[in-house]
């Protein structure tokens, strides 16, 4: 055996006493000091970990109802409780260890009710949750031993100790919902927080998009519909007043011959879209009597040049496919256009 | 029921073998749980299941080390469903000092245990079973699910830890492992 697997061994179990390990010790003095060094490491930690328990318990408050037993609130408590499977196999007689606990429990049982660790949380609950210890079944299905009276109970009791009963069963504990309420409120809190930030930045953010610009979408809808430039032909009065009829609005005198004309869904609306024949070429003209624009705007898109001016009722565009001036045509429309009602 | 010297072991004689046994199941949850209240779940659910299975005990020997078995499954099970609120290490320290400074073994080993509070779950564990439960390094093994090796270096690291925070460590004759 190495040094490295001594020491090993020896942390892992001070008390190891394998013979290989004492030969090794035998020979090798550093390794036997680490050994008493462990071993006095584990005689402290023994010493630590053997808490007084009862010493460490919160004070009873006074007047609290004391413990009989505490084998009748176990009994008393498994009756009451649904059954469930153990958690564990029991021991059988295969098993063999040692027993009798390490510390202050002495196998001849020591009166339960002297303890205070049992009576202080019976106490506790009591105050945390008075219904609930007032509620617990005292001695439903408890056995025989635990429903004896109380002279019977006498060689494992004190004599003066109480019956068995409401007060004195140790109700089943829970966590107090006041302190289970402590630490999921921030959370909950930070969740509600976070998801309402969450939803402030997208509506922020959605307000402030940048909005699709009027005429890039006069545009976008010109060139949907590319025959209508071919035109040549001035279309029918009847039809030409029915287009401009449908938003509500007709042409008077002035305008130069319409080739075209249609009445188009844009912006949630139907609006007037012609076509008229300037002597510069073909010019389209989208009446928007629900888009308003504070003053006149030339525009370039895709190709097209354009021109947003306002009317008396709306805007009216105004675009060509090849670089001309728009302000005539425009004027002419705005001028001719009259509300039909 | 388990077998007592003079025959079969009333239930009253089984209630009070298991209410001494008490203060063991208290200490040993408290240092899984690191809290007195989940302590004293854990030891109550522990007693509730130990009754509720009294007919099936056969070997009192074999009792301690059975309801020892059972605390550290209660205590995973309860962690597990409820799943607690998780604080910090030395929140927990801290909160627990009243009851360590209560206890009158002096600042030494109020230090040690304020370090065994602040090891790491798989170091503590093993130490605990070990050194308060008695276990041997097999059957802390079978409890735990790992090796035998695997057990011994989880109590080595935690004893090294443990001499370093609690200030060993000139002590120490060399480099261990």
């Amino acid at each position: 055996m190495t040094c490295e697997e001594a020491r090993e061994l020896i942390g892992g179990d001070p008390e190891a006493t394998s013979a290989e390990l004492l030969s090794h010790l035998a020979t090798c003095p550093e390794c036997q000091e680490f050994r008493e060094q462990m071993l006095a490491l584990n005689a402290k930690l023994r010493q630590a970990l053997e808490l007084d328990w009862q010493k460490i318990q919160p004070t009873a408050p006074p007047g609290a109802a004391p413990l009989t037993a505490s084998s009748d609130g176990v009994a008393a408590r498994a009756g009451a409780e649904r059954a469930v499977p153990p958690a564990v196999v029991p021991p059988t007689a295969d098993i063999s260890r040692t027993t009798a606990p390490t510390s202050a429990a002495p196998t001849s049982a020591a009166p339960p009710s002297a303890a205070p660790g049992p009576a202080a949380a019976a106490a506790r609950d009591a105050a945390r949750a008075p219904e609930r210890a007032a509620s617990a079944e005292p001695i439903a299905g408890q056995p025989a031993a635990a429903q004896s009276a109380p002279g019977q109970q006498s060689a494992a009791q004190p004599s003066a100790a109480p019956a068995v009963g409401r007060s004195n069963v140790t109700p089943f504990r829970r966590k107090p919902p006041a302190a289970v309420a402590k630490h999921q409120r921030p959370r909950l809190f930070a969740f509600g927080v976070s998801v309402a930030a969450a939803l402030l930045v997208a509506f922020t953010l959605w307000l402030s998009r940048p909005p699709e610009s009027l005429a890039a979408e006069i545009v976008t809808h010109v060139q949907g519909e590319p025959n209508s430039w071919q035109q040549t032909q001035p279309v029918p009065g009847d039809r030409l007043n029915a287009v401009l009829r449908k938003s509500g609005v007709k042409l008077g005198q002035g305008m130069q011959p319409i080739v075209y004309a249609s009445s188009c869904w844009f912006r949630g609306h139907f609006v007037p879209h012609f076509v008229v024949m300037t002597n510069n070429g073909p010019v389209t003209v989208m009446v928007l009597l629900h888009e308003n624009v504070p003053a006149a705007q030339q525009f370039n898109e895709e190709g097209f040049s354009g021109l947003l001016v306002p009317a008396r009722a709306g805007s009216v565009a105004v675009l060509s496919r090849t670089p001309m001036s728009l302000e005539q045509p425009a004027s002419d429309v705005v001028k001719a256009l009259q509300s039909a009602k | 029921m388990i077998e007592s010297g003079r025959g079969e072991a009333t239930e009253e004689q089984l209630a009070r073998l298991l209410e001494s046994f008490r203060p063991d199941l208290m200490r040993f949850a408290f240092w899984l749980a690191r809290d007195r209240a989940v302590a004293e779940d854990v030891v109550q659910e522990t007693m509730l299941r130990a009754w509720r299975a009294r007919s099936e005990l056969r070997n009192s020997a074999a009792l301690r080390p059975w309801l020892l078995t059972i605390v550290r499954r209660e205590n995973a099970r309860l962690h597990e469903r409820k799943r607690l609120p998780t604080v910090d290490l030395d929140d927990i320290v801290e909160s627990q000092d009243i009851g360590l400074a209560l206890n009158d073994a002096g600042p030494e080993i109020a230090d040690l245990r304020r370090a065994i509070l602040a090891l790491p779950d798989e170091y503590r564990e093993p130490i605990v079973l070990q050194v308060l439960g008695g276990f041997s390094t097999g059957e802390i093994a079978k409890e735990l699910g790992l090796t035998v090796p695997a057990v011994l270096t989880r109590l080595f690291r935690a004893r090294n830890k443990l001499r370093e925070m609690y200030g060993l460590d000139e002590a120490s004759p060399g480099e261990a492992p």
